[in-house]
């Protein structure tokens, strides 16, 4: 019975990955053509080079994978091919927005290797990219299995040295790149490190596991998206390489990974910026070296995190219909996985993540219990493997399985939140983005308030302008916040079309909510007149005529 | 990236400070040990030999009236000893002080002194001299230092100095910082008299003028090249990470000695030596005159036997220092002659410099995952507290004896 639920779920997602990769919709193109002609939309000098500095999420950063290349197949789900991550961000979207080219001209340009702004990435891509999956227990599996180090003769590794990640690259010289997001760094990294902190890809002998965990993937990406900038030797930085660029326009974005390094460790980890003034600090040493070569400078401040599908509220959902608005254990475990009703409470209750009085998500006073969504997924495969096992996984176990050795409080972070953790955290994603504020006010540069689009998503308030927009885009069906759903009568799972697989990065639709909230603020402090994305051809796929680089939402539900 | 980071974030932050972290160590009373071991003593013999001339009989009131200034010296007033001098010694120290469990592991490593001077002649004379002094420094292994990683503005971890656990297991951290400086001497010594009838004793007082220059380097125990270079790291959480060479400068210095106390028994002296170092290194930020002052006094119980304090207010300034270390140290020795030529002597010395923070290590930086692996890891360092016990075996010429 599980297992057909779960099969039931593949089938849907195997179909929407065919349906990104193999096809362009059955919408036709919807190219944008800007009216004055392919020209800059309003021929502001202030567009005419745009670069971006930031982590993934500027990055162009999906379902924990980060790939600039087309025609990668699925070893998951044969015929399907895996999703371009790249040139699905907000950040190409502006570009792409801002350009005054026609959309199929500038859309194409971003794949190719000699014109593309983005540090392509060719297949099979770094890190471990999250791909609909009908083989495995669960909707999707990352399809480099469990040693992504040593996949396809050790590519990720490639990423961690220089000379090597010119294998990674399409274009491993290009002089193009103007998007310079690293997934994995922090405020304070952006402006300070000249080199990854770690050069292989396997865990440091010697070394308990979380310092080097915290700081290997970023590394793997360190050298492929700033190695062009190698010249500037001891003074490369992310900020040092955007500013040598000479930017009209940059975006900043910066400072999720400083909460969730914290987040994941389970606060052990505590070497990112912590107060408003640290961070304040960093933005104002960054934005202001940007400036001083001229650019101008739009900075974002980040969502509030636990309200991203990586969190898995333990609360019951009081309605079905909740289970499209915010993500909930309940909704995913005992709606899709098939486990018993009280199952959610009774993980909640062994890690007292419980809140009897109720509880209010991003807040600080009154925090919510979650399961991570690698605690949920860990939990899911457990019942599926070990069906007539007594109880669920041991989420403070290394590896869990019957009878494991248990390290109570060890999972915390990294399967599961408690409520006062979650206070913790909270607290840290509002000092970040008091610091960002505080930076944009005293350096009167506009901020994009991402944190309002998230808390409005988060709402399920239909008055609510985001809220509004994103379940607009394709009513009924597309866009809300939550994660791994079953829709009522349906039997299929879904997800609610604003966040990638991995739960946290967004999807196409996501980015594109994002990419229109920059142009606004861009827009409206620089008098520019950069078109909005259209969000519905983002969704279907029809922003441009080439099925290959214009798919349909892979995340999002059809 | 970050589901995957995620995951596996699950292990305690002290992961960095397990690797060995490379650790400048060092002492203080450098420039200090320049006075007492070289300076003072050889200012003080010359004198000490000058004041203790009888005075001379006063002449013939037709031959008196000869201005005094034009008079040439009277012929016993004159640098001691012969033209040539020599010194030589073997030394062993003994550290003491809150110095960690690993510290306290026996005695620091042997050295050794040397001195030659040829007198040119009755006011001036060439010194050149070599001695090493051993040290562990106060603070080095024991207590807790935060680990820092680059890119972080705070600690990532932290470690227990004193090998123990109490930054989580493995954090532990036993370092070797016994280390030797070895200081060369080069000065030009030049006696000036000031003369009076009014002068008890000879009827003149001598000034000891020194320009000198002092060339210094180290050896830390841990240094991997066995000398004094290990990774090294300022301005905490963003300075760089830089292997220099912790314990070496030099100086330029001119010392200038004057008595203020001669008995039968005892004898004092006060030196004061504008300095400055030949170029900056490191982490040093600027290279104003420094005025380090000695107070030297001695008690001779016995003959042959010394009993000697020398209170300091020395200057040191290292790579590792910013600005300079405003020492105030304190030399307490006795000092035998065990035959014409041989001698032994013991010295207690302690020092700490008053314008600096904390004692010991203060923070450890790595650049990388891997530095904390491969001991390199660079060590902020602040105030550098020692005290030792050094005993000397000696031989030389009786007039460098350091009596």
């Amino acid at each position: 019975m599980r297992f057909s639920h779960v099969n039931k779920s593949l089938a849907v997602l195997a179909l929407a990955a065919l349906a990104a990769c193999g096809g362009g919709g059955g919408g036709g193109p919807a190219v944008f053509v800007p009216g004055n002609g392919g020209q800059r939309p309003d021929g502001s000098p202030i567009l005419a080079r745009i670069v971006g500095v930031g982590d993934s999420l500027t990055a162009g950063y999906q379902a924990d994978g980060f790939l600039g290349a087309t025609n990668l197949k699925n070893p998951l789900n044969p015929g399907t091919f895996v999703p371009p991550t790249q040139q699905s961000g907000w950040w190409t979207l502006l570009y792409e927005q801002a350009s005054g080219l026609p959309l199929d001209t500038i859309i194409a340009d971003m794949y190719d290797p000699a014109k593309s702004p983005l540090p392509l990435i060719t297949g099979p891509g770094l890190d471990n990219q999250i791909v609909a999956s009908p083989l495995t227990s669960v909707p999707f599996g990352q399809f480099k299995g469990a040693d992504p180090c040593t996949f396809d003769s050790s590519f990720n590794l490639a990423g961690f040295r220089l000379r090597p990640s010119a294998r990674v690259r399409i274009n491993p010289t290009a002089t193009t790149v103007r998007n310079i997001g690293v997934p994995g760094l922090t405020l304070h990294e952006a402006i300070t490190i000249h080199l990854p902190p770690t050069d292989t890809c396997k865990p440091l002998p010697g070394i308990p596991g979380l310092l080097s965990d915290v700081v290997q993937e970023e590394s793997g990406t360190y050298w492929p998206v700033l190695r062009n900038f190698v010249n500037l030797g001891g003074h490369l930085t992310e900020v040092n390489a955007a500013a040598s660029l000479r930017p009209t326009l940059a975006t900043y974005w910066l400072g999720a990974n400083d909460v969730l390094k914290y987040m994941g460790s389970g606060g052990r980890f505590v070497g990112g910026n912590r107060t408003p003034g640290q961070t304040e600090s960093d933005v104002r040493r960054a934005v202001s070296t940007l400036e001083g070569t001229g650019a101008r400078v739009v900075v974002a401040n980040l969502p509030n995190i636990v309200e991203t599908g990586y969190f898995q509220m333990v609360e019951t959902p009081k309605a079905s219909h909740d289970c499209r608005i915010r993500s909930y254990a309940f909704c995913f475990l005992v709606d899709v996985g098939g486990l018993p009703v009280n199952a959610v409470q009774q993980i909640a209750e062994k890690y007292h993540l419980n809140t009897p009085g109720g509880c209010v998500a991003a807040s600080t006073t009154k925090p919510c219990g979650y399961l991570t969504l690698p605690g949920a997924l860990i939990i899911l495969n457990y019942f599926f493997q070990y069906p007539s096992a007594s109880g669920y996984a041991d989420l403070d176990c290394a590896v869990p399985k019957p009878n494991c050795k248990s390290v109570p409080g060890s999972g915390l972070g990294a399967n599961y939140i408690t409520p006062e953790f979650a206070g913790k955290v909270q607290a840290i994603n509002n000092a970040v983005n008091e610091g960002i504020d505080d930076a944009a006010t005293a350096l009167r540069v506009p901020m994009v308030d991402v944190a309002q689009i998230f808390h409005g998503l988060a709402s399920g308030n239909p008055a609510n302008p985001y809220f509004h927009l994103a379940s607009s885009i394709r009513p009924g069906l597309c866009c809300t916040l939550g994660y791994i759903y079953e829709p009522p009568g349906t039997f299929t799972p879904a997800t609610g079309g604003i966040l990638s697989f991995d739960g946290i990065h967004p999807s196409n639709s996501g980015y594109g909510l994002i990419a229109n909230a920059f142009i606004a603020t861009i827009n409206k402090a620089y008098g520019t007149h950069i078109p909005q994305v259209d969000l519905k051809a983002v969704y279907a796929g029809t922003r441009c005529g080439n099925p290959k680089f214009c798919f349909p939402d892979p995340y999002a539900p059809h | 990236m970050l589901g995957c980071i995620f995951r596996r974030l699950t292990v305690a932050t002290a992961a960095l400070v397990i690797g060995a972290w490379s650790l400048p160590a060092a002492a203080d009373d450098g420039t200090g040990d320049v006075f007492q071991k070289s300076i003072v003593p050889s200012a003080n013999e010359l004198i000490k030999s000058v004041m203790s001339q009888p005075k001379p009989k006063k002449q013939d009131s037709t031959i008196a009236q000869v201005p005094p200034v034009s008079q040439p010296p009277v012929p016993k007033m004159q640098l001691p000893g012969d033209r040539f001098g020599y010194m030589v010694d073997f030394s062993m120290a003994y550290p003491y002080g809150n110095i960690g469990d690993y510290g306290k592991q026996g005695w620091l490593m042997g050295g050794m002194d040397a001195l030659v001077s040829y007198k040119f002649n009755w006011s001036t004379k060439l010194v050149a001299s070599m001695f090493q002094l051993q040290h562990w420094p106060y603070g080095f292994n024991s207590g807790l230092a935060p680990v820092y990683l680059a890119g972080f503005q705070n600690p990532v971890g932290c470690a227990d100095l004193s090998g123990g656990s109490a930054c989580g297991p493995g954090t532990g951290r036993n370092i070797n910082v016994r280390t030797k400086d070895t200081f060369g001497v080069f000065m030009l010594q030049k006696m000036i008299l000031i003369k009076s009838d009014k002068i008890p004793g000879p009827g003149a007082v001598p000034i000891i003028v020194s320009p000198t220059y002092v060339a210094r380097g180290g050896q830390i125990g841990f240094a991997p090249g066995n000398n004094d270079v290990v990774p090294f790291t300022y301005n905490l959480p963003d300075g760089p990470v830089e292997n220099i060479p912790v314990r070496t400068a030099q100086y330029y210095a001119v010392a200038l000695t004057l008595p203020f106390l001669k008995t039968p028994k005892m004898f004092g002296t006060f030196t004061i030596a504008p300095q400055w170092l030949v170029h900056t290194a490191g982490a040093n930020v600027g290279n104003s005159m420094q005025l380090p002052q000695v107070i030297y006094l001695e008690y001779n119980p016995v003959p042959g036997t010394t009993l000697f304090v020398e209170p300091q207010s020395a200057r040191d300034y290292l790579p590792t220092d910013p600005y300079p270390e405003h020492l105030i140290a304190y030399f307490l020795g006795v000092s035998q002659r065990i035959s014409k030529y041989g001698f032994v002597s013991a010295v207690l010395n302690s020092g700490n410099p008053t314008n600096l923070g904390a004692d010991g290590v203060i923070g450890i930086k790595c650049l990388t995952v891997q530095q904390a692996v491969n001991n390199a890891c660079g060590l902020a360092i602040g105030g550098l507290k020692a005290t030792q016990l050094q005993l000397q075996f000696g031989i030389g010429s009786p007039n460098v004896f350091p009596l």
